[in-house]
């Protein structure tokens, strides 16, 4: 009995979620740049398949433009909160309606529901196309491009908090000031990756060059969504597993470049 | 589609009708127990006062304990502590600020912590707000999802008033009258729309002639200008030609079969869903409308999954610890996923991981405040200076300490020799000769040799490093001084600079030079003891002349030292 209570309780799942799919699926919206070293994780599980930043189905068809412009919401951030709610209670329903709810059952769904939970953000991205690469290898080469690194990346230097504290912060408190630090601070990443974009690279670090304009364009956009929806609890945990995607992308990126640089001062 | 559609629709209805229970509900507080109105055990209530509790209270008693909120704060761990630093400096310090021997991107314990620490409580409270904010909306939803009123009928003769008027509004707006001549469209619409508001508002007024009675005498005479003609009056007959005759047609043939037709399919939906109103995608535009769920279907869904109070609660709380199971399995991908920050927890390939690294060395200081960069990279550069100077002061120590020891060791012989070679020459019948004991004595021949071939080496180069960490430590110590007290970029990246080229030039030493003296002055320890140890051992009992030199109980040391003194 436990067996076909479980195995139903998977088929509703498997249906729901497909139909779900279908549904919210239909509708791609604005292509989501992601950081091309460290894609963002997967989870799979069956609800891995919505597109919870989807139009709602009631205005699936409408001219959403100037909603999202108005509110800058061009990834469409804001629709994950009904699209997972209703997804949930969906599923509740289903489950009750098929006798085949339990609390753990019920609790599994969410569970997968939240796991698969993503916000895809789009951004500014550069390819090796976008820069400026100088033949020159050298270690002389490469201390120049430190230098000239070191005044491009002075924005950053600027800013003086940890952005999650910041978010934390205006969780807990609610205080304005704490989202206009946290959008301070992305511009000032935006900033900084405009500059850099302008450095001539020494040919060998091109790549590693790229992966940091990358990582700074998408942890400012992450940090400018995360301020944008701060009164989001569903899009803002959301916005923090992609956070920590782009926070790890920034330290990777720096940290591969650090690497490059001492292995040019043992060659 | 539209299988979706209809659960959300459900999910709608339903959330309406959890929420108003949960709220309403008088569950009752006894012995610290919140009791239900049919027995059940809800929750807990701890107010002395909870006898009294009224049922909002109660109820939010009851919601509280189900779904266990823990609002013990975000920044409620103690351990917090230094975690000031933005992502991009902290990375870009350690990839590009620091020199190039030190470069590496190391994370801020702080941070770690941060994961563990804040970002669970963080994620908490999202769920708390989630929660709530979910059947909000829900509720929200269900009262003004019907242009701003609620889903269900609550006034039906307003109701129906109220589509009448919409499909009106339509009929004028829509392009319906679009053929009337413009020679009077604009009275007949204007007419019209008074007729309407008329009918709404004060339907008995239509028995009320606008014209006054004495105007109305006068026309009924006939024009002033003159008479009336027959062929004017055949000409007007047909009642599109005439402002009249096209209002009534309109009225007749338009207007009234069309709100006719709005009301009836209102009342339709309101009879078929038991007082439930369709779900539709257009409700400004009654006729043409398009039904997204029929309320029949949600009515009776909803009847079948919420079929009493009791049943109200439970889909509550099932809903509740639904979202507590969302934001948990949120809560443990962020923690736990290995390309986030949680994954530098852990070791990787048999690499220490960096929080062990880190832990490790945290007291370079590299990471502090970033308020100052430069001074905040110097500082840790400093510190590096410093533990490499202790080091190398500490191995000059331990060396001094081994001179020490060796030339106690060799006067130790000494004092057990003499006395031997005493009695060896009076039992032979001679004097030693005691410039020559002092001569031999205080030379300390035998620990020199020792120390010159193992130790000066050692404590040569040792002096080098104390001498070259102490200049490192004027130099930076003045760089420190040139950032000190300024918030300036540029004065910041061009001691930056300087440093770098200092490094370059192994002008001054990294944390790798500061870690390698700590094991070098480790190793130094460790053989200077042992260099003691066994030297004291060669020298005392070793049979051979030439390295037992102290060995007493060998006559013929004893033998050879007397006669070396003899007088």
């Amino acid at each position: 009995m436990a067996a076909v209570a479980a195995l139903s309780v998977v088929a509703l799942v498997a249906v729901v979620a497909w139909q779900i799919g279908h549904a919210v699926g239909g509708n791609t919206p604005t292509l989501s740049a992601t950081n091309q070293v460290l894609p963002p994780a997967e989870a799979h599980t069956p609800f891995s398949s919505i597109n919870w930043q989807g139009p709602l189905p009631s205005n699936a068809g409408a001219d959403t433009s100037a909603s999202a412009e108005a509110t800058q919401d061009k990834d469409g951030i804001s629709n994950i909160a009904d699209n997972v709610a209703g997804t949930l209670v969906d599923t509740y329903s289903a489950l009750v309606s098929a006798g085949a709810y339990t609390p753990e059952a019920g609790q599994q769904v969410a569970s997968d529901i939240g796991a698969s939970l993503r916000a895809n953000i789009s951004y500014r991205t550069y390819t090796s196309d976008d820069i400026k690469a100088d033949a020159d290898t050298s270690y002389a080469r490469m201390l120049t491009y430190r230098a000239d690194m070191q005044l491009a990346l002075g924005p950053l230097l600027k800013n003086n908090g940890y952005e999650l504290k910041l978010f934390s912060s205006y969780i807990d408190t609610g205080d304005k000031k704490y989202i206009a630090q946290l959008k301070s601070a992305a511009q000032n990443y935006r900033d900084a990756a405009k500059n850099a974009a302008k450095v001539v690279v020494p040919l060998d670090a091109v790549l590693h060059h790229v992966a940091i304009l990358n990582a700074l364009n998408g942890f400012a956009a992450t940090v400018d969504n995360l301020a944008l929806h701060a009164d989001d609890a569903f899009a803002s945990a959301a916005l923090l597993q992609t956070y920590t995607n782009a926070e790890s992308d920034v330290l990777a990126s720096f940290s591969a470049l650090a690497t490059y640089e001492k292995s040019k001062q043992s060659s | 589609m539209s299988i979706f559609r209809l659960q959300i629709r459900m999910a709608i209805f339903l959330a309406a009708f959890l929420l108003v229970p949960l709220l309403t509900h008088a569950d009752t507080c006894v012995n610290g127990q919140l009791i239900d109105n049919v027995g059940n055990v809800t929750g807990t209530c701890t107010s002395p006062d909870s006898d009294s509790q009224t049922a909002d209270q109660a109820a939010q008693a009851t919601y509280s304990a189900r779904y266990q909120f823990q609002n013990e704060g975000i920044f409620g761990c103690n351990q917090i502590a230094g975690v000031n630093m933005s992502v991009g400096t902290m990375a870009a310090i350690g990839g590009i600020y620091v020199p190039v021997n030190d470069a590496a991107v190391t994370v801020n314990t702080g941070t770690l912590v941060y994961l563990e620490c804040i970002l669970r409580p963080l994620v908490d409270r999202l769920r708390e707000s989630a929660t709530s904010a979910t059947l909000k909306k829900m509720t929200s939803g269900i009262l003004t999802q019907r242009n701003g009123g609620p889903q269900y009928s609550v006034n039906r003769a307003q109701e129906d008033t109220s589509v009448a008027a919409q499909e009106a509004y339509r009929v004028l707006t829509d392009g319906t009258l679009n053929a009337v001549s413009p020679a009077y469209f604009t009275k007949v619409r204007t007419a019209l729309a008074r007729n309407i508001q008329m009918q709404m508002q004060k339907p008995e007024s239509a028995l009320t002639c606008p014209i006054a009675q004495r105007n109305l005498t006068a026309m009924t005479a006939g024009p002033a200008g003159g008479p009336f003609s027959m062929s004017d009056f055949e000409n007007l007959g047909n009642p599109v030609c005439n402002a009249f005759g096209v209002y009534n047609e309109i009225q007749q043939d338009v207007l009234n079969p069309r709100l006719s037709e709005a009301v009836a399919y209102n009342q339709e939906q309101r009879i078929t869903g038991r007082g439930f109103y369709d779900v539709t995608e257009n409700a400004d535009n009654p006729l043409q409308q398009k039904t997204l769920t029929p309320a029949s279907v949600v009515q009776e869904s909803f009847q079948q999954i919420l079929g009493s109070p009791v049943r109200q609660l439970e889909s509550a709380n099932n809903i509740g610890q639904m979202i507590g199971a969302l934001f948990a399995g949120i809560t443990t991908q962020i923690t736990t996923d290995n390309r986030g920050l949680a994954g530098i927890m852990r070791s990787v390939a048999g690499q220490p991981s960096y929080l062990d690294q880190v832990a490790k060395e945290s007291s370079q200081g590299v990471l502090g405040a970033a308020t100052n960069v430069a001074l905040s990279v110097l500082n840790g550069v400093r510190q590096a200076e410093i533990s490499y100077l202790a080091s190398m002061n500490s191995i000059a120590a331990t060396l001094t300490s081994t001179i020490a020891q060796l030339r106690a060791t060799e006067a130790k012989c000494w004092d057990l020799i003499i006395p031997k070679a005493q009695d060896y020459a009076a039992q032979n019948g001679f004097t030693l000769d005691q410039n020559k004991i002092k001569t031999a004595t205080s030379s300390m021949a035998f620990s020199q040799q020792i120390i010159d071939s193992q130790i000066t080496p050692l404590a040569t180069q040792t002096v080098a490093n104390v001498k070259a960490s102490q200049q490192a430590l004027t130099i930076i110590d003045r760089l420190i001084s040139g950032v000190t007290n300024t918030a300036s970029l540029d004065a910041q990246r061009i001691s930056l600079q300087q440093l770098d080229t200092l490094v370059a030039q192994k002008a001054l030493h990294t944390q790798y030079d500061a870690t390698a003296a700590a094991q070098r002055q480790k190793d130094t320890q460790q053989a200077m003891s042992g260099l003691v140890t066994d030297t004291a051992q060669a020298w005392g009992d070793s049979p051979d002349p030439n390295i037992g030199w102290c060995n007493i109980n060998n006559a013929a040391i004893v033998q050879q030292w007397a006669e070396r003194w003899k007088k």
